[in-house]
């Protein structure tokens, strides 16, 4: 059952994260995330006046810019910014500040595999760190499929490349509530294993996908855990007062 | 006028057409609550689908294919290139998605289209991680040309689940693709051979005289799917889009695989049972689909 | 998950929370009005986060989370800083560091008639106070207190002006004064204006000073009490030397 990887993981391990915020001294908002060798930064602008043409001015607008590591944008990264876009307009508020514009920009400072997953780790902590209103947070995942049906989480770009298929998933983060047990299950599951979006590439099984969702789920856990850790160690302590 | 929490007492004394565009979220619950919708259909059934094969007389393969008033036009052409290093026994595709003005009135000139590079990329991804076709059938000798085939989707009316339309057309195009004749000439180069050539005249056999047609494995076919609360939609119209935002997307093949399950976010959050429920739709839809495709080229061979 | 199965709602009083995060459980509360201020909102029973910060409640009812941040949102009856961006027949048009630039009526002064109708350049500095702020809508402000009396409202001349994050505008503005401004106030006569904005006012007679008390509070906002006192101590020393 236990496969190889080639940094001596286990296929349920991720790699170190880290997360810092505010590291941008002009953006009204900015974090970093790294998982392993995969960095990206995301800085957050925002919210100004008006928003663009086939927008809902009824409603916030948020804008993703990809900027890659080098060379120009393609498809691939009007992809990348489209998931990311709607991904965190369904994690934000957009009904407080109305007619407005946000917009996110995403720099690739390096790619090691899991970029898209990197990437929406750190908007959402560059949303946060802006203050922007959101309903939940949201910790993404990378799932993929060995040959022989197996899932690992959190590839390399090596990993990537050898593999059947792979899948994004982006859940919320668990939260922490005052209210009695049970009473966050929406059907029978809880809310933190709801899909926000999922992105798929290769041929699997439908059982093969459930699976990922049932790992992604477990490893989103954890995501979430270090998500709260790191905002709670780098929210200005305001302990002048003790 | 009212405010929107006033809309339930405006219903009775306001005409259809006033409420849909006022309270169009309100107008769309009303219906789904007794599991219709304002076009008629049950919320699971798809709309009538039309196929035509070869709807361009001068490219190697084509359809034009509707989905409910969604409509696009696939067309391939084939060229003879140098296959690259990497994949010397390999022919390429490559795909784009167009979206002219003419397709939806939120799509101005002069202005590309924002979904038009996405749908491009995921059509590209669907295809080709398919493995609905074979690349080493488009190699023509070895190391030194292969068929580069270029589609191009054209799409004509914008009116929601364009990316099911769009790979629809794209695979009844690949079954309807007819690769030219080409044979090699005194430079050891390909050149095409024109089909009304007398045969007496070549000189030179032609290079893939048997090959034809390419052998499509397990096809992919989608259904793109609202989730609103507890209600699933199967195939949206542009105005359920607009109006409901979370769009699930599935793709399965001939033999149900999962190709693709693509969510970009969207408020309603899938658990495990909708997902299971969207796909349970998508098997179905691909048999329906399978079979309009069937009937399509059967259609054509009678011909 | 340290999720502990807690059940009074003062748990999570003075603790970090991120945005999700059920903080109240109004069904659990008896006949309670309860005031929520920034970063809350209410669904159905549930009182849940919506930005990250701390969260904190002041007696009888009052609950609010506290967080600091580069942009402002305007909220009735702060004091913020404006620049004036451009002058219109009604109103001056201001920018208060929000999501839109705020209106000043021409009239919102004391005893302001439409014969003395001050006039501002663009990029006047004002110390104004927020009089309406509601979604959709430009933010109004005014140039005079509750009471129509123009108190120490109006435009800032000379000093300098510097911006800041909205926490440690707070931070300056709370009672007891904060560590900074006493420990400088000690040593140093200087004017200051703080605006809820972000934006941080000071004029002295001698540029240095403007410049030492500047750069002692943009160190602060990291910084304990006790720090804040030895960094000014640190930074006097240097001048006198």
């Amino acid at each position: 059952m236990e496969i190889d990887r080639d940094d001596g993981r286990t296929p349920n391990q991720l790699r170190p994260l880290a997360c810092s915020r505010n590291i941008l001294h002009r953006a009204h908002g900015s974090a970093s995330w790294s998982q392993g060798d995969t960095k990206v930064l995301a800085a957050v602008y925002g919210p100004k006046a008006g928003t663009k043409k086939n927008e809902n001015p009824e409603k916030a607008c948020i804008e993703v810019i990809w900027k890659p590591k080098t060379g120009q944008i393609g498809k691939l990264e009007k992809e990348y910014e489209m998931i990311l876009k709607r991904t965190l307009q369904s994690i934000s508020i957009l009904t407080i500040n109305r007619n407005t514009t946000t917009s996110v920009i995403i720099q690739v400072v390096h790619d090691d595999g899991s970029l898209l997953t990197c990437a929406i780790n750190a908007a959402c902590a560059a949303l946060v760190d802006a203050g922007i209103p959101m309903k939940h947070l949201a910790v993404a995942i990378c799932c993929c499929l060995t040959e022989g049906g197996y899932v690992i989480l959190d590839p390399t770009k090596l990993e990537e490349q050898k593999m059947k298929g792979f899948a994004y998933l982006v859940f919320p983060n668990s939260i922490h509530s005052v209210l009695p047990e049970g009473s966050l299950l929406v059907e029978g599951e809880a809310v933190e294993h709801g899909i926000i979006t999922s992105v798929t590439h290769g041929l699997m099984s439908v059982e093969e996908y459930l699976n990922c969702l049932e790992r992604g789920r477990a490893a989103s856990a954890k995501l979430s855990d270090f998500l709260r850790k790191s905002i709670k160690l780098q929210l200005p302590t305001d302990s002048f007062k003790s | 006028m009212g405010l929107p929490n006033v809309s339930g007492d405006l219903s009775a004394e306001m005409e259809v057409d006033a409420f849909r565009r006022l309270f169009p979220l309100r107008f769309y619950e009303r219906h789904l609550a007794d599991s219709i919708r304002p076009d008629a259909r049950p919320l699971g059934r798809a709309r009538d689908t039309t196929m035509a094969l070869g709807a361009v007389a001068s490219a190697d393969g084509s359809a034009l294919t509707k989905i409910g008033s969604t409509t696009m036009l696939a067309a391939i052409k084939m060229e003879v290139m140098t296959p690259s290093t990497d994949s010397p026994d390999e022919g390429c595709i490559a795909i784009d998605f167009h979206m002219p003005p003419i397709c939806s009135p939120i799509v101005r000139p002069g202005r590309p289209a924002e979904a038009a590079p996405v749908v491009s990329k995921q059509l590209s991804d669907t295809i080709l991680s398919s493995g609905m076709i074979d690349l080493k059938e488009l190699s023509l000798v070895s190391g030194k040309a292969a068929w580069m085939a270029y589609l191009d989707i054209y799409c004509l009316d914008a009116d929601g689940a364009l990316f099911d339309c769009a790979l629809l057309s794209a695979v009844a195009a690949f079954s309807n693709l007819q690769i030219p004749v080409v044979s090699l000439n005194d430079d050891g180069k390909i050149v095409v051979v024109s089909e009304e050539g007398e045969e007496g005249k070549l000189e030179k056999e032609p290079v893939n005289k048997e090959k034809r047609k390419l052998t499509l494995r397990s096809l992919p076919f989608s259904l793109t799917c609202i989730l609103h609360k507890n209600y699933i939609l199967a195939d949206p119209t542009a105005e359920e889009e607009s109006i409901m935002e979370t769009l699930v997307t599935v793709v399965l093949d001939s033999s149900s695989r999962l190709v693709s399950f693509y969510k970009p976010g969207g408020p309603v959050l899938a658990y495990t049972s909708a997902v299971q429920d969207c796909v349970a739709l998508t098997r179905q839809r691909v048999k329906e689909l399978q079979k309009i495709l069937d009937e399509a080229v059967s259609g054509m061979e009678i011909d | 998950m340290e999720d502990k199965p807690s059940t009074s709602p003062m748990s999570f009083v003075d603790q970090i929370v991120v945005p999700g995060d059920v903080v109240i459980d109004l069904s659990t509360m008896t006949n309670q009005t309860i005031k929520l201020g920034g970063g809350l909102r209410q669904e159905s029973d549930a009182i849940s986060v919506m930005k990250a910060g701390k969260l904190r409640f002041s007696k009888p009812n009052k609950y609010w989370v506290e967080s600091s941040q580069k942009r402002y949102l305007p909220c009735v009856e702060d004091t913020v800083l404006g620049i004036v961006v451009d002058s219109k027949a009604e109103n001056f048009l201001v920018d208060i560091k929000g999501p839109a630039l705020a209106f000043l009526p021409v009239l919102a002064f004391e005893g302001g008639t439409r014969r003395n109708i001050p006039k501002f350049e663009g990029g006047t500095l004002l110390y104004v106070r927020v009089v309406k702020a509601n979604p959709g809508m430009n933010p109004e402000l005014s140039c005079t207190d509750a009471s129509g009396k123009a108190a120490e409202f109006g435009a800032l001349k000379d000093g300098y002006m510097f911006e800041c994050s909205t926490g440690l505008s707070r931070m300056l503005l709370s009672s007891p004064t904060c560590p900074v401004l006493e420990a400088l106030g000690n040593k140093l006569s200087f004017e200051i204006a703080v605006g809820l904005n972000g934006r941080v006012w000071v004029n002295a007679t001698s540029p240095s000073t403007v410049i030492i008390v500047a750069n002692a509070i943009m160190n602060s906002e990291t910084l304990s009490g006790v720090q804040q006192k030895i960094m000014v101590e640190k930074l006097l020393q240097k001048i006198q030397t």
